[in-house]
C-alpha cells in the first residue's frame, strides 16, 4: 500500500507542477492522458483492472461498467476525489476539479455503451394500417400476431393456424427485444373469453405461406393439406376489425382454392360465450365467414351488423 | 450523452491506434431512438444497402459509400420479423432469415414498405428456449441458402447446449424450392455462415461446452465438427452432456485464440483487388466481445483448409457482421445486447484503406519446420535485433465452458530475413501436428523504419507439409471432468429453491426468482429475467431471521448472497459464530466489513477483501469444526471457523480457471467461542434488511461415504427383502434415484422414504414416513448419490443425509429384528443401493 501510494505521488509530481505554472492559456485537461498517467498503474492502460502495480484486491476493471457507487458521472466523481479505502487513494487534492472531470469522461468513455431497451421502446403501437408481428407466444414459438386499426389484435400458432385469442388495447410487448432476445412476446390489451378455434381437422397439415397488408386489409395465406404429399388446398384468409355501434366485429372471410370441409366444428348459428359471439357462414363452396363478436346480447342490430359484414 | 461519449471514444483511441493510419473507422449513426442491432447485411442491386436487425426490422440505407459519413440515411423498410440474424438478395429479392422461417420480403404497391412476407422454409424445429437462435445467409450459385441453428441452453451454471429441436446444433442448405437439407453437426452458437470466394462453406462457432476457443470450421456434407447435442438428429437420441460422443470429428480450419476472439461473428473475404489493402483475398472475422476484426490466413495443406489468426482493426464496435463493398469499404455491423461487446452497441462502422500501408504480415505458409512469414514491405532489421517465441499449446475438448489453452515449452527458433520475407526455423521434428502454435516476433521493423503492427500470430496446424498424416486433433478428448452429479455427492442442499421446507424458521422470507436490485430505489427486489435463477430466498425488507430446519456440526457451509446498496446481515454458524455480510468498499477489511468473524465481543477482521458488488451474486464458504463437548459437558476443543472464502465459486471463466488458491481466503483456523455450545445446532442468517439467498448448502467434514457393491432395483416386484444389509443399531448405505422416484426403506418398523418427486408436500428422502417430514428436496440433483444413515434405538429413530441430522423421532420399542426392506412406489422408480 505505501508503495502504491509512493509510486502515485512520484507520478503526480508533474501534474502538480504543471498545474502551478503560471499564466499559460487555460486548456481543457485531457482525460485520458491523465488517466494513463494516474490510474492505470492500477486499472491498466486499457482500464481493465490490470494495471502494473498489481494491487490486491485486483481494482475494478472499469470496462465492465460495473463500479462500486453506479456508473453515473457523479458517483465516478465522488471515487476520484475519495477514492476507496485502503487500495485507491482519494485524488481530491492532487487533480484539480477540470482534470477529475476529464478523468471521468474518459472513464465513462471506457463504458461498455449498452442499447437499453425498456417497456416504452419495445411496446409496439398499432397505426393506421394493420401490423403483423412474429415472435414466440406462450407455449407456441412460431407465433403470429395481428394488430387492427381500432385496437383488436389476433393470435395465431404458426404451426397449425390456429387462432389462440382476439385482445383489444395496448398491442404488444416485445420482451425479445431486451437482454439476448427469444423470449415470448406479451400480448397487451384485454383478452376476449374463448375466442380461440380449431378451424382444420385434426390430422390436417396447416403451413403458412404468406401474410400480407392491403390498405386496411390484413391477409393470411396458408396451405392445407390431409395427407403427405397431396396437392395443397391453399387458403386466403382476410381479416378485418370493425368497431360499430352495436358492438366491435372481427370478420374473417376464408377463400380456399378448391371446396373444402373444414370447417365443420364451427358453429353455424351464433352462439355465445360471455359476451363473445361467435358464427360461421358458408357464402359459397369456397368462402367462409367466421365472425366473432363482443356485445352484450345477440339482438336484431347485431345480426343485421353481421349480415352485412358477411356479404360485404 | 452517452451517444457523445462513445464517438469521442472512437475518435480518440482511432487516433492512439497505429491500426488507424492505415485503415480508418467511421461510424454511420443510426436515427435517434432506434436500435440498429446488425443481424444481416447486402446491397441492393440499386446500390442500397439492406439491413437486417435483431428487433426484426429491415433498414435501407441510402449513401453509405458517400464520402461524408453523416450522408447516410436510413428508412425503415420492414419490422414484426421475429429477429433477422441473416440477410441476403438474390436475383433482385430480399430474403430475412427469422427465428423461425427464411422469408422473401416484397414491397407489393412500391411505395417502400414491405407489405408481403412469404415464407420459403420453416423446416426445423423451435422449442422456445431464449437462446434458438438462426443465423445465415450466404446464398451459393445454385441459388440454395445456408443457414445454421443454435442449441437452446437450459442451464446457466453449466451450460450443457441442448439440441430441443430438429436439427438443432447443424448447418443446413435450403434449397430454392424451400427444401431444408441438414448438412452437417456439431455446432453451438455458430454466428457465422459464409461461402468463400471458392465456393467452400464455413461456420464460426463461439466458445463454450465442446467448444474449447471459437473456431472456423470449413463445412463439409456428412461431418461432425464439435458439439455433440445435435448428433440428437435424425435419430431422436439424446447424446451424453458430458461424455464424449463415438464419432469422428473434423476440426476447425482455424482456432482463434481466446486473447482475440469470445464471440465471433461471420466472415467476409477481401474481394476488392486491393482497393481495401495489401490483404486482397484473406479472410476475415467479426469479434463481438472486443470490438474488433481479425483476419485469417488461410491456406491448404494436404487437401485441407488450415491457417492462422492475427488481429486486423481494433475500435470498430462490437462486430457482428461483415460485408465488402463494391469500393472496397468493409461495413461491420454492430451488436451487443446481452451478449457482451465493446465499443459502439449498434449500427455501422466503415473501414476504408488510408493507402498508407504498414508493416505487416501477409501471409504465414506452414513448411517443414517452421513457417515461411511474408510482409508489407521489405525486413529491415538488423539480424540480432530480431527474435520471436514459439509456443505450441492445444486444447481440452470437454463439456465444460471453454478450455484453456495448454502450453507446452517454448521452441528453440531461427529468423533468416530476406527481402521482405522472414524464415521461422526451430528444430528437426519439433513441429507437431494437432498443435496451435503461437509466434510473437519481436524487433520486426519494415521500410522506413515501420514497426510490425500486430506481433503475434497463431496457426492452427492440423497436418504437417511432410511426414506421416497426422491425427491427433488440436482440441483433445480428455478423462471428462467430474460430472455435475458427481460434484454434488456429499451435499445437503438446505435450500432446494422449490420451497422453504429447509427452514424452521423464515417469516419475512419469499422466494424469488431472479432479484436484483431495483432502479433507482436501491433495494432488492424480484426481477423477472430469461435466464433467472430459479427460487432464491428473498427478504425484501428487515430485519429477518432464517433458521435451518437441519442441525449442523463440523461442516462445510456454503451459500450465494446478493445485498443492496449499504446492505448488512451475518451468517450465524450454529447460530452462534457469526459472519459478516456487508455491502463493503472495495479493499475494507476492518471488523465492520464483509466476511469480518463476529462472536460476542471477538471479532476478526478478514485480510483482504473479495466480495464484488451489491446487486450482484456473492459466495460464502466457510469450514467450521464444532466444539467438542465431552458428555459431562465440558468442552476439550474450541470451534474454529476453519477457512472462509468469498466469492472461490465464480461463474467459470477461462481468465479464472488458473487461480492462486489463497486468493479468495480471507481466514484460516479462529477459534471461536460462545455461550450454550453445542455439538450440531441450526445455522441462522439475521439480515438487518433487504438480502437474497442462493444455494445454501452443508457438507459434513467427516468422509460418510460407503464403499460396496452397487444393487439396482428395478421391474415390476416393488417389495424387495434386504436380509443381507448388516443392521445392528445403525444402518449405513448410499443411495441413488431418478426424477420422481418415490420408494421407502423400512428398518425394523421405522420408514424411511427415498423420494425425487417433484410433488409439493410430499415427504422428500429422509423423512421418517408418518413420523418426521423433510419438505425440500435435500439432494441437489437427480440421480446423485447420497449417504443415508439410520439409527434405529429402542425409543428413537434418526436419519442422517451425507452427514447431516435430517430427521429424528421418537418411536416405538422395536422388535430388535434386523429386517429391512425396501418398496419402490411403481415400477417407474428405479433405486440403486450400495
Amino acid at each position: 500500500m505505501l508503495r502504491h501510494l509512493t509510486l502515485l505521488s512520484v507520478l503526480l509530481a508533474p501534474l502538480a507542477a504543471q498545474d502551478a505554472a503560471p499564466a499559460k492559456p487555460k486548456k481543457k485537461p485531457d482525460g485520458r492522458n491523465l488517466f494513463l498517467m494516474v490510474c492505470a498503474t492500477c486499472h491498466g492502460a486499457e482500464g481493465k483492472g490490470d494495471g502494473p502495480l498489481k494491487v490486491v484486491p485486483r481494482p475494478r476493471d472499469l470496462t465492465s461498467g460495473k463500479f462500486s457507487f453506479g456508473n453515473t458521472r457523479k458517483a465516478i466523481l465522488h471515487t476520484v476525489e475519495n477514492g476507496i479505502p485502503p487500495a485507491m487513494p482519494p485524488h481530491k487534492d492532487l487533480l484539480n476539479e477540470a482534470q477529475r472531470l476529464a478523468v471521468v469522461e474518459y472513464v465513462m468513455t471506457l463504458m461498455p455503451e449498452q442499447i437499453e431497451m425498456d417497456k416504452k421502446l419495445s411496446t409496439l403501437v398499432v397505426g393506421e394500417r394493420p401490423v403483423f408481428v412474429r415472435g414466440a407466444l406462450d407455449g407456441h414459438p412460431r407465433g403470429l400476431v395481428l394488430g387492427l386499426p381500432g385496437g383488436l389484435t389476433l393470435a395465431w400458432d404458426c404451426e397449425n393456424l390456429r387462432l389462440l385469442g382476439i385482445r383489444e388495447g395496448a398491442f404488444v410487448d416485445r420482451t425479445d427485444w431486451r437482454e439476448r432476445g427469444g423470449t415470448p412476446l406479451e400480448l397487451l390489451g384485454t383478452a376476449w373469453p374463448a375466442c380461440g378455434d380449431v378451424a382444420f381437422p385434426a390430422g390436417a397439415r396447416v403451413d403458412l405461406r404468406a401474410t400480407e397488408v392491403e390498405g386496411q386489409v390484413a391477409r393470411l395465406e396458408y396451405d392445407v393439406r390431409f395427407s403427405e404429399g397431396a396437392t395443397p388446398v391453399r387458403v386466403v384468409e382476410t381479416v378485418r376489425g370493425v368497431i360499430a355501434p352495436e358492438g366491435k366485429l372481427v370478420v374473417r372471410t376464408l377463400t380456399t382454392s378448391a371446396p373444402l370441409a373444414l370447417l365443420a366444428s364451427e358453429p353455424k348459428a351464433p352462439v355465445a360465450k360471455g359476451e363473445v359471439w361467435r358464427a360461421s357462414t358458408k357464402r359459397d363452396a369456397t368462402t367462409w365467414v367466421l365472425t366473432t363478436v363482443l356485445a352484450p346480447e345477440w339482438n336484431t342490430a347485431v345480426d343485421a351488423r353481421v349480415r352485412a359484414e358477411v356479404a360485404r | 450523452m452517452k451517444a457523445l461519449a462513445a464517438s469521442l471514444l472512437v475518435t480518440t483511441l482511432a487516433s492512439q491506434n497505429p491500426e488507424a493510419k492505415a485503415w480508418k473507422a467511421e461510424y454511420l449513426q443510426p436515427p435517434p431512438d432506434t436500435a440498429i442491432e446488425v443481424g444481416g447485411m447486402a446491397f441492393l442491386p440499386d446500390g442500397t444497402l439492406a439491413v437486417s436487425t435483431r428487433c426484426g426490422q429491415v433498414w435501407f440505407v441510402d449513401h453509405v459509400l458517400d464520402a461524408d459519413p453523416k450522408a447516410v440515411r436510413w428508412r425503415l423498410f420492414a419490422e414484426g420479423l421475429d429477429e433477422g440474424l441473416g440477410l441476403a438478395v438474390k436475383d433482385g429479392a430480399l430474403f430475412v432469415l427469422q427465428r423461425g422461417e427464411l422469408s422473401r420480403l416484397v414491397d407489393k404497391d412500391g411505395d417502400g414498405h414491405c407489405d408481403r412476407i412469404e415464407r420459403v422454409a420453416a423446416g426445423w424445429g423451435l422449442s422456445g428456449n431464449y437462446h434458438e437462435f438462426a443465423y445465415g445467409l450466404p446464398v451459393d450459385a445454385a441459388g440454395n441458402f445456408y443457414a445454421t441453428l443454435n442449441l437452446g441452453f437450459l442451464d446457466k451454471a453449466w451450460w450443457h447446449g441442448k439440441s430441443l429441436g430438429r436439427w438443432r446444433g447443424w448447418a443446413l442448405r435450403i434449397t430454392p424450392q424451400g427444401v431444408v437439407q441438414p448438412i452437417a453437426s456439431g455446432f453451438r452458437s455458430p454466428d457465422g455462415v459464409a461461402l468463400s470466394p471458392h465456393g467452400d462453406l464455413f461456420v464460426t462457432d463461439n466458445q463454450g461446452d465442446w467448444m474449447p476457443c471459437c473456431g472456423v470450421f470449413h463445412v463439409r456434407e456428412g461431418r461432425f465438427y464439435s458439439h455433440p447435442a445435435g448428433l440428437r438428429w435424425p435419430s431422436d437420441v439424446d447424446p451424453s452432456d458430458t461424455v464424449p460422443p463415438k464419432a469422428d470429428r473434423t476440426p476447425p480450419a482455424v482456432w482463434i485464440p481466446y486473447g482475440l476472439s469470445r464471440s465471433t461473428g461471420n466472415l467476409a473475404w477481401d474481394t476488392s483487388g486491393g482497393k481495401f489493402g495489401p490483404f486482397a483475398g484473406d479472410c476475415f472475422a467479426a469479434e463481438l466481445t472486443n470490438g474488433l476484426v481479425v483476419r485469417l490466413l488461410l491456406e491448404k495443406v494436404r487437401g485441407e483448409w488450415q491457417g492462422a489468426a492475427l488481429a486486423f482493426r481494433h475500435d470498430v464496435g462490437s462486430a457482428h457482421r461483415l460485408l465488402f463493398a463494391p469500393d472496397g469499404t468493409l461495413l461491420i455491423g454492430l451488436t451487443n445486447r446481452g451478449w457482451g461487446g465493446a465499443g459502439k452497441a449498434h449500427g455501422i462502422t466503415r473501414v476504408r484503406f488510408t493507402g498508407d500501408t504498414p508493416m505487416e504480415i501477409t501471409k504465414c505458409a506452414l513448411v517443414a519446420d517452421g513457417f515461411d512469414l511474408t510482409f508489407t514491405h521489405k525486413v529491415t532489421s538488423e539480424p540480432a535485433a530480431l527474435s520471436a517465441t514459439l509456443q505450441l499449446y492445444d486444447y481440452a475438448w470437454w463439456w465444460k465452458y471453454g478450455s484453456p489453452e495448454f502450453l507446452r515449452d517454448p521452441l528453440p527458433c531461427t529468423l533468416t530475413r530476406n527481402g521482405n520475407t522472414l524464415a521461422v526455423r526451430v528444430p528437426k521434428g519439433r513441429l507437431e501436428a494437432g498443435y496451435c502454435a503461437r509466434l510473437v516476433l519481436s524487433g520486426v521493423v519494415g521500410d522506413g523504419g515501420r514497426p510490425l503492427l500486430h506481433e503475434q500470430i497463431d496457426y492452427t496446424i492440423h497436418q504437417l507439409v511432410d511426414g506421416p498424416p497426422a491425427t491427433k486433433l488440436v482440441a483433445r478428448e480428455v478423462v471428462p471432468p467430474k460430472t455435475r452429479e458427481q460434484e454434488a455427492e456429499g451435499w445437503v442442499q438446505v435450500h432446494d429453491a422449490a420451497t422453504l421446507g429447509g427452514f424452521a424458521k423464515h417469516d419475512g422470507w419469499k422466494l424469488a426468482d431472479s432479484p436484483g436490485i431495483g432502479g433507482d430505489t436501491g433495494k432488492l427486489v424480484p426481477k423477472a429475467a430469461r435466464d433467472a435463477q430459479p427460487g432464491a430466498l428473498l427478504c425484501e425488507s428487515g430485519p429477518a431471521e432464517l433458521v435451518t430446519r437441519f442441525p449442523h456440526g463440523d461442516a462445510h457451509v456454503r451459500l450465494e448472497f446478493m445485498l443492496p446498496r449499504g446492505g448488512k446481515a451475518q451468517v450465524l454458524l450454529q447460530g452462534r459464530y457469526g459472519i459478516v455480510l456487508a455491502d463493503t468498499l472495495l479493499g475494507s477489511t476492518d471488523a465492520e466489513s464483509c466476511g469480518a468473524i463476529v462472536c460476542g465481543t471477538q471479532r476478526v477482521a478478514p485480510r483482504q477483501q473479495t466480495y464484488e458488488h451489491a446487486g450482484e451474486w456473492n459466495s460464502l464458504d466457510v469450514w467450521f469444526e464444532a466444539p467438542n463437548l465431552l458428555p459431562d459437558g465440558t468442552r476439550n476443543r474450541k470451534a474454529r471457523i476453519a477457512r472462509v472464502e468469498i466469492n472461490h465459486r465464480v461463474e467459470i471463466n477461462q481468465s479464472k480457471l488458473v487461480v492462486d488458491p489463497d486468493r479468495w481466503r480471507i481466514h484460516e483456523d479462529v477459534d471461536v467461542e460462545a455461550e450454550d455450545e453445542r455439538a450440531e445446532a441450526p445455522l441462522v442468517i439475521r439480515t438487518e434488511g433487504p438480502l437474497a439467498l442462493r444455494r445454501l448448502e452443508f457438507r459434513a467434514l467427516k468422509d460418510t461415504s460407503t464403499e460396496r457393491a452397487v444393487r439396482t432395483f428395478t421391474g415390476p416386484e416393488l417389495v424387495h427383502a434386504l436380509p443381507d444389509l448388516p443392521v445392528d443399531e445403525t444402518l449405513r448405505l448410499a443411495c441413488r434415484l431418478g426424477a420422481g422416484g418415490d420408494a421407502v426403506l423400512t428398518v425394523d418398523g421405522v420408514g424411511v422414504r427415498l423420494n425425487r418427486s417433484r410433488a409439493a408436500q410430499k415427504e422428500k428422502s429422509g423423512s421418517l414416513v408418518g413420523l418426521a417430514a423433510v419438505t425440500s428436496n435435500l439432494i441437489p440433483l437427480d440421480d446423485t448419490w447420497f449417504e443415508l444413515e439410520v439409527v434405529r434405538r429402542s425409543k428413537l429413530a434418526q436419519v442422517r443425509v451425507n452427514g447431516i441430522l435430517v430427521a429424528q423421532s421418537a418411536v416405538p420399542e422395536g422388535s430388535g429384528k434386523s429386517a429391512v426392506t425396501l418398496e419402490r412406489h411403481d415400477a417407474a422408480t428405479v433405486v440403486e443401493l450400495r
